[in-house]
Formats: structure tokens, sequence, C-alpha cells
């Protein structure tokens, strides 16, 4: 123990980083909450890609339920609760509850990584809640996924993936794919909430240090293609949205950009801003129930003014989780070594940001220069 | 404060207002939750989801950028929600500035402008945007909104508000007895003053229905939550190791969202299971196919379903569990936030969830799976 102990490095106050012996990466932070523990586990051996567009997601739903399908129910005796995501670029399965149910957590996690047995009646019945997932999908998700492939092409298209075409994955293509995606290499696992180091240390060594190594070539970063010369699509789902590119969060002009965002859902009724994100690039996508932008068209800075505090406040908020379920997510989606950014930090710059910075980032939510989505 | 108990306690036409003060805190949450106990018509359900968005549209003293800058300087911003028989309004602002809450509420709760435009422009909402999954569930019913007229959401308003329908409570950074001070001399009971009729036409879109359908199965509405019906509500369809998922996701898989619901409406908490999924046109005896599984898998449980049920309940009484069925404004879980509190006090003054654990505790397989049976008809 002494010696797991000294290969400790603490990076950044607060987040400790481990790198296990196969490539997991685990960040551990303790929180000031009593009764609460989060484990996210984000893994991104295999980017999407249009050739198995929607693959990672039948993939997520099948690993979530787990080989015996008891993932929910060991997870749920413990008072605890397991989610799962599809991203560009990872797969989530995340879970949080009493600190007592951590080690439950982390076995969930190792397990998820495989490698399953999946059949074929098992993938189209999966299929079949896919599609039922994208009939309830929210309009302003079609569009964020819109502007996104304006901004950066169909090179990194949208996850959700076709049912039709799902139900008929054979089962070894999947098997091939959770070795590819869950790669220890590739697989981050943040560990937030009522917990100490040491605890949190030792449980990472017995239960996803023991997956087993791989060799051959690391997986390779996920990109998105390049930016898409046309600034307008139209989709079926309804509303119309205004999206602006942005770089990474550090970047002060992406933090106005979406205090801007925030202070403009504020401004109208029926809003919803979405921040659609990758490792380096990003979206923030506003997407109305109507079609009336003439006031943020004809004059950005009045339109957002009188809610440019507010949007400061929504965005400092927005990227100061207080719960060690929000925290242990960004970590992991953000990777352990950046850890310090779900600490507070991004937050604090929010927050000294000036209201006249937000106007002017407003701006680029009008024409002719935003990205634009309409409903037919 | 004994002023306001006296003007409180003396005034019986005076919606009842109760206080959270909590001087360190950054912010001042009103919360008013207006029961109309009695059933409505389904006209005045409408009319009552159209005066939740035309509220938003300011007060006769207050301009819509006023009323809705002011309540975002701070918290979630303005609230405004329709539930069966039901209206919650809900706002935060800063520490400080105790009148303008004051000012706030006296606008929305007694004196809002619900002009002709106002009311048209929601009619106009609630006709063309299809109803979303999550809304559906919370109790929005099919109905033809170019049925109503402005006249009958000013009349649901003064509905709600009169008699002892409404319950506030303002809480957050201000001394004991100040809320009430400044917000009970603020409310009149009384109908509203006339508005001018602006004689608009009305010229709705053509509806839409979004494809998607909800089932639900209704199992009552009761004045407090009760221990045996909450915990086998959870067994039922809370996470997705209750019978809900394991049946319609697992088993039969028909539907991607699915859970148990317990909604304040005006009437009490109504407990309900509801499952979403595409719609069929002809096939609409989903309930009735849900419910027959439903009742298989109970007849199954076994002690791990009871641990399972226990432990999920306890928590999303303890506002920890993520998908608790207890939903606050917004269709939001229901947490323990100063907003959530105010929420809840004013909905339900003997609001008591360590009682309703304790009592939970109490109860073996046996009790639950009998309860489940019951709650489902069987």
């Amino acid at each position: 123990m002494t010696a797991t102990l000294a290969a400790l490095a603490l990076l950044v106050p607060g987040v400790t980083r481990l790198e296990l012996d196969n490539g997991v990466v685990v960040a551990i932070e303790p929180m000031p909450v009593e009764g609460r523990v989060a484990v996210v586990m984000a893994a991104s051996g295999v980017g999407e890609t249009p050739a198995r567009s929607g693959c990672r997601h039948l993939l997520e739903h099948l690993v979530a339920l787990g080989p015996k399908r008891d993932f929910d129910s060991r997870v749920e005796r413990m008072g605890g609760y397991l989610r799962a995501e599809t991203t560009r670029e990872a797969v989530e399965i995340g879970m949080d509850g009493p600190p007592l149910a951590l080690e439950t957590f982390l076995q969930v996690a190792k397990e998820a990584a495989g490698p399953f047995e999946f059949t074929a009646e098992q993938i189209a019945n999966e299929a079949k809640v896919i599609g039922e997932e994208a009939a309830i999908r929210p309009p302003y998700t079609v569009h964020a996924a819109a502007a996104w492939a304006l901004a950066f092409g169909e090179g990194a298209p949208d996850p959700m993936g076709d049912a039709s075409t799902l139900a008929a994955v054979p089962p070894p293509v999947l098997s091939s794919l959770q070795a590819e995606v869950f790669d220890p290499r590739s697989i981050v696992v943040a560990i937030t909430g009522d917990v100490t180091i040491e605890e949190a240390t030792n449980l990472a060594y017995s239960t996803l240090g023991t997956l087993p190594a791989r060799r051959g070539a690391p997986p390779s970063k996920f990109a998105p293609g390049p930016r898409s010369e046309v600034l307008t699509a139209e989709v079926s789902a309804r509303g119309s949205t205004r999206a602006v590119v942005v770089s990474s969060l550090e970047n002060q002009a992406t933090l106005a950009k979406l205090a801007a965002g925030f202070a403009l859902q504020r401004a109208g009724e029926q809003r919803v801003l979405l921040f659609t994100e990758s490792f380096q690039q990003a979206v923030v996508s506003l997407w109305s129930a109507g079609s009336d932008w003439s006031g943020l068209d004809t004059n950005a800075g009045t339109a957002v003014a009188p809610f440019a505090e507010a949007g400061i406040r929504d965005l400092a908020r927005a990227l100061a989780p207080d719960s060690p379920f929000a925290r242990a997510r960004l970590e992991a989606r953000l990777g352990a070594p950046t850890g310090v950014r779900a600490t507070g930090y991004l937050s604090s710059v929010a927050a000294k940001l000036s209201p006249s910075e937000v106007v002017e980032a407003a701006a680029w939510f009008a024409e002719p220069v935003a990205l634009q989505v309409r409903g037919r | 404060m004994t002023s306001a108990l006296l003007m409180l306690l003396g005034a019986p036409p005076v919606p009842l207002v109760t206080e959270i003060a909590v001087p360190d805190a950054d912010q001042i949450v009103v919360c008013s939750v207006s029961r109309v106990a009695e059933p409505m018509t389904a006209k005045q359900d409408a009319a009552l989801l159209a005066l939740a968005i035309a509220l938003r549209d300011g007060s006769t003293e207050l301009s819509r950028d006023k009323v809705l800058g002011l309540a975002s300087q701070v918290g979630r911003g303005l609230e405004t929600e329709a539930r069966p028989g039901m209206l919650v309004i809900r706002f935060s602002v800063p520490r400080g500035q105790l009148a303008i809450a004051g000012l706030l509420t006296e606008g929305l709760v007694e004196r809002a402008a619900l002009t002709d435009s106002a009311i048209l422009r929601a009619l106009g909402r609630l006709v063309a945007e299809p109803p979303t999954a999550l809304q559906q569930a919370l109790g929005a019913r099919p109905y033809d909104f170019r049925k109503v007229r402005p006249q009958d959401v000013r009349d649901v308003y003064d509905l709600v508000r009169s008699g002892e329908r409404t319950r506030i409570c303002i809480g957050g950074a201000f001394e004991p007895g100040e809320g009430l001070a400044e917000v009970v001399p603020r409310l009149h009971e009384g109908p509203l003053r006339q508005r001018p009729k602006e004689g608009l036409p009305w010229e709705p879109t053509h509806g839409a229905t979004g494809g998607i359908e909800v089932a639900r199965i209704q199992l009552g509405t009761w004045p407090r939550l009760e221990p045996r019906k909450f915990l086998a509500l959870v067994a039922l369809g809370t996470g997705k190791g209750s019978a809900l998922f394991r049946a319609w996701r697992l088993q039969e898989p028909e539907s991607y969202w699915q859970q148990a619901v317990v909604l304040p409406t005006g009437g009490g908490y109504s407990f309900e299971l509801v499952a979403a999924h595409k719609a069929v046109p002809g096939e609409d005896d989903w309930p009735a196919r849900m419910r027959s599984a439903l009742l298989d898998d109970v007849k199954a449980w076994t002690q791990a379903d009871h641990d399972r049920a226990l432990a999920v309940a306890r928590e999303c009484l303890l506002g920890k569990f993520p998908n608790t069925p207890l939903l606050g404004p917004g269709g939001v879980p229901l947490g323990q936030d100063l907003a959530d509190r105010c929420f809840v006090k004013a909905y339900d003054s003997e609001w008591n969830p360590v009682n309703v654990i304790e009592a939970m505790t109490n109860l073996d397989l046996q009790d639950l799976k009998a309860e489940a049976l019951r709650a489902l008809g069987g």
C-alpha cells in the first residue's frame, strides 16, 4: 500500500490522478458532501464515424444493462443510480449513491469494459428501444446535431444512429467494437464525493486495475472533420436555432459566448441552450420554439443587455457543479489531467466576465455570422 | 411579526402565507401554489395552461421585460406552471430586495395584466406546439385550445386566487416575520379590475400531435404521501430495477422512457405510471397491456425487489435520487434547495419525509406485493 500511495501524483489541489498499470486513468476528488459518492467512466477508444454510425450508442445501451442484465438492480439495491450516455468521442457510464456503494460502482465499471457475449435478439430488441428514444428526442437536440454538422462536416456524425440499421448489426461486430471502445488506455474514471483518497485508490486498484492490459498501437484520438462552408441547414424538427463555433472552455471568448447564450435564453420564451463539445472544439446552440429572432438581429446589444448579468451567473453556476456526479462527469469527460477545470476555476473566471463582454458576444448569434438551423 | 400574524389570522380571505427565514441566504424565494380541489372542466384545464404562459407577460404595473428582468437576477428565473387543478408561480430575487419580492408577488398573484394579446399569444403557442412526453405525463390532456377565449383564462385566474386556494411561501434572506410583513399586506381578494377589450382576431395555426403517446396508469390521488403507497409506487416504477423497466423495456422493448410519477396537483398527490412510445394508429390498448405485464411481474417479486425499493424510496425522500418520482415545478425532480423547500411548504404543510421513511421500513415483502397488486387493481 505504501508503494501505491507513493505513486500518487497530486497534479492540482484536491484532485489526485492515478495511472494504473493497464493504462486506465483515475481521478479522485474528495468533496465536502455528506453521504454521496459518484463514479463516472468515459471510454473513448473509438469516436463516432459515418461507417459505424450509431453502433457505439447501441453498444452503450447493452453495456449499461450488464452481461446478466443486473447492473441497475445491483446499483439501486445500494440506493444508487446508473446513467449512460454516448457522445461523439466517448461512451460514458456514471453512477452515484451512498458511499457504501462505491465498491459496487467500481466493480460495475470494470465489468462494463467486457467482454460481453451479445446475441442477435438482444441487438434487435435494443435497436427497437433506440427507435423509441429517437422518437421522443427533443427538437433542440436535432437542431444542435445539424449545427454541429454545419460546423465540422459529416466526419463526426450525431451518435444516435438509425434503429432499423442497428437492428442488423452482427454480434461479432459489436463485440469487436466493445474491445476497441473500452481499451483500458482510453478509459478515464473519476471518483468524487464523500470518499478518502486512500479508500478510492485501494478500490480502483482492486477493480479497474485488474482489467487486462492491451498491446499494439494505442487508440487514436477523435478529431472532427473540416468546417463546412454552408451556414444554414433545414431539419424536420420544429423551431429554429442560432449557433456559434467556439474553442476550448479556457478561452475567454468561449465563456463570453456561452454567457451570451444564457442571457439570450432568458431574454426570450421557450429557448434552450445546448453546448455540444468535443475535446477541443464545441458548438453553442440556442434553440427557439418560434422563429422570431428580430430583436437579436436588429440590435443584439439591446436584446441581451437586461439579461447580461443573469447570463454570467447562469454560466458560473453551470461551470461549478456542486454535486459529486456532475463533478465526476466533467472530470471524466475532460480527462483527469485537466480536472482542475472542474474545481471552480472556470466558474470563477466566468464570474469575472463583464456585462459589456456578454453584450458584445451576443452579436455572434445574430445574422449574418451565426450558423442557422430551421425547422421545416 | 405580531402584526403580520394578526393580519394573517384576522383576514380569512387573504391567501395563507408562510415563511422560511434564512437570514444568511444569498436570495429570497417566493413560491405561490394555488390548488382547486374540486374537478375542473377540460376547458378550465386548458385555460389554466394558457394562464401559466400569459402570466409571464407582466402585471398591470410591471411590463413583461420588467418582470422577467427582476426575476432573472438570481436563481432559476420566473417559473409559472399549470398542473391539473393547480397553478405554481415561483421566482427569486437577490438578498436585500425584499420589497421587490413583494412587488413581484403582488403583480403575479394579484394583478397579472392578462391582456387579450398576451392570452392569444399563449393560446397560439399551445395550439402550435405539441406537448413533450414529460408534459403529457405532467397532466396536459388533449384539448382544442381554439375553443378557449381570453375571458376563460381570466376567469380561471380569478378562480385559483379566490377563497383560500392560494398558499404562498416566502423564504430566504430576511429576519423572522419580515417576509410575512412584506407579502401579506399586498394580497387582496376580489374580482380582477376590468381590462380593456382589444378585439384582436383569433387565428390559430394548425394543431400538432408530435407523434408520441404517453401510456398512463393512474393509481390514485391522495392528500398526503402514504408510506405504503409510495413504497409500492417506487417498486413498480422508479429506477431501472423496477417492474416497469423490466416489463416494458427489457422483456417488451416498447418504450425508451418510462417511470413512476408523484405529481402534486390541486386534488393531492397524484400517483401514476407513465411510458412514452411512438404513436401507432389504432393501437390503443397500451395501458391495459402494461397493467397486465406489471401484475405478472409483481407476483414474482422477491426480497431483492423489496430491498431495492426501500433503498431507492429512502433516497428519493431525502432528495438524493436523480430519478425520483416526486416532481417539483417544471417537472424537475424535487430537491432540497430553498426554492423546493418553499414549494413544498406552500403545497403541503404536513410534509414530513422522515416519518414516511420510518413507516416504510416496517413494511415487508408481502405488504409491498399486496399494496402493489391493490394499486394495479389485481
